[in-house]
């Protein structure tokens, strides 16, 4: 399928997905669920969905519900699979895809010399993006600050969390869901015009008929 | 451009109550004149020795304080401290596959850091990591954010503010020599900050800059 540059106005959404040991509380922060991680090359990775491939509200958790399932079955597959490890999504939180270029330029964040989010599916998934923060080449900055630092600006510009239980959830007794914190951003609103939405919703699902007629 | 070396230290007053103290009474008093206020701390020590004599009450005098001074049980802290060593267990404990799971020596630099930040009495952090490499401890002060990124063997400060990042201090070592100073340094230019953005945003209530 044709890959898709993300306007800087489109919301993309990062998915809380933890072990249900993880059920958050006075400890464990919140930022947790921005995981980044580095690539080969030195450069600072991590994921989110768009929502221009995840219309509404239920569609965005049924991406997080897939993923929590599919990193079960990845364990069980590997014979790792432990129950009190088991991933549970938990909701979403939304931010603009504009958050994330502004990290360039950034005041004291001069080691990074490039950020961008592009359209990448991974794993069926056609909603999948990649963030990818380049560092400069040679700076001795700690690489670990400069997540910490990441992970701040990404939180502040947050909104939400949309919180869910996944059908396959329903049997997990204090479910971590409930100990989700609101972003600094306010309450997840959909602020797209009736219209708006509708408009999305066909698009989307003209481009799914397209996807499943070319496979 | 990354500070290398604290160029002010501030004390900010916190009063850590041990379990011999059996009372403690406030009063503030303002000096409308000088624009500051003083606290009057009467605490009361008592000894779960046997003994005939009673205690006297001791009294302290803070003559500038913010106008809140943070007041906790060191059995308080002692408990909280301990809930942090559990989940930092927990984060080694992972599955290797999971992406939280860290690091041996991770988790030895980052409980010894904790060790130093209760001696020093900071309060409960919050704790999340990147990953096998690093975690991070996290406190807040109204809208900022002060982080301490740990290392295996390097470790990090940042201050936050909704607006923007205001500053970065970085150390070459998990914790310098004189753990006291540096943990002491980074707090209060976290709160000198966040006392700066008080004093700009509004004039609501006296809150001063202990000197």
């Amino acid at each position: 399928m044709k890959v898709r540059s993300v306007p800087d106005h489109d919301s993309v959404f990062r998915h809380s997905v933890h072990p249900v040991s993880f059920r958050g509380g006075k400890v464990f922060d919140p930022r947790n669920l921005f995981h980044l991680s580095h690539r080969l090359d030195g450069s600072i990775q991590t994921s989110l969905a768009w929502q221009r491939y995840l219309p509404t509200i239920d569609h965005v958790h049924d991406y997080g519900c897939r993923m929590a399932h599919r990193r079960n079955e990845n364990n069980i597959a590997a014979g790792t699979y432990k129950e009190k490890n088991r991933q549970i999504y938990c909701g979403a939180y939304e931010m603009r895809a504009r958050s994330i270029r502004q990290l360039f330029g950034s005041e004291l964040l001069d080691e990074i010399a490039k950020a961008d989010i592009t359209h990448e599916p991974e794993e069926g998934e056609i909603a999948h993006l990649n963030v990818i923060i380049t560092l400069r080449a040679g700076t001795s900055v700690d690489p670990e600050n400069t997540k910490t630092a990441i992970v701040d600006r990404m939180w502040r510009a947050s909104q939400g969390p949309a919180t869910h239980i996944c059908g396959r959830d329903q049997d997990v007794s204090n479910h971590p869901g409930s100990t989700l914190v609101a972003a600094p951003g306010g309450a997840y609103v959909d602020s797209r015009s009736w219209l708006s939405r509708l408009l999305c919703l066909v698009r989307f699902r003209c481009e799914a008929w397209i996807q499943r007629g070319l496979r | 451009m990354i500070d290398l070396y604290p160029i002010a230290v501030y004390h900010q007053a916190l009063i850590v109550l041990n379990q011999g103290t059996t009372q403690a009474t406030f009063s503030t008093n303002d000096d409308a004149d000088r624009g500051t206020s003083y606290s009057e701390i009467h605490i009361q020590s008592g000894s779960t020795a046997l003994s005939e004599s009673q205690p006297s009450p001791q009294s302290m005098v803070f003559k500038e304080t913010f106008s809140s001074v943070p007041v906790i049980w060191e059995s308080d802290l002692h408990r909280e401290y301990q809930e942090l060593g559990v989940a930092l267990l927990e984060m080694k404990s992972l599955d290797g596959e999971n992406e939280h799971q860290l690091d041996e020596q991770v988790y030895l630099a980052a409980s010894y850091v904790a060790t130093e930040l209760r001696a020093n009495s900071f309060p409960l952090p919050s704790v999340f990591s990147h990953g096998p490499k690093s975690v991070v401890f996290n406190w807040s002060n109204n809208e900022d954010n002060l982080y301490l990124t740990v290392s295996a063997d390097r470790m990090s400060a940042l201050i936050t503010s909704p607006e923007r990042i205001q500053r970065r201090i970085e150390y070459p070592k998990s914790l310098p020599a004189n753990p006291e100073t540096t943990l002491l340094s980074i707090k209060s230019a976290f709160l000198k900050k966040s006392v700066q953005r008080c004093l700009t945003a509004s004039a609501s209530g006296q809150t001063q800059i202990v000197s």
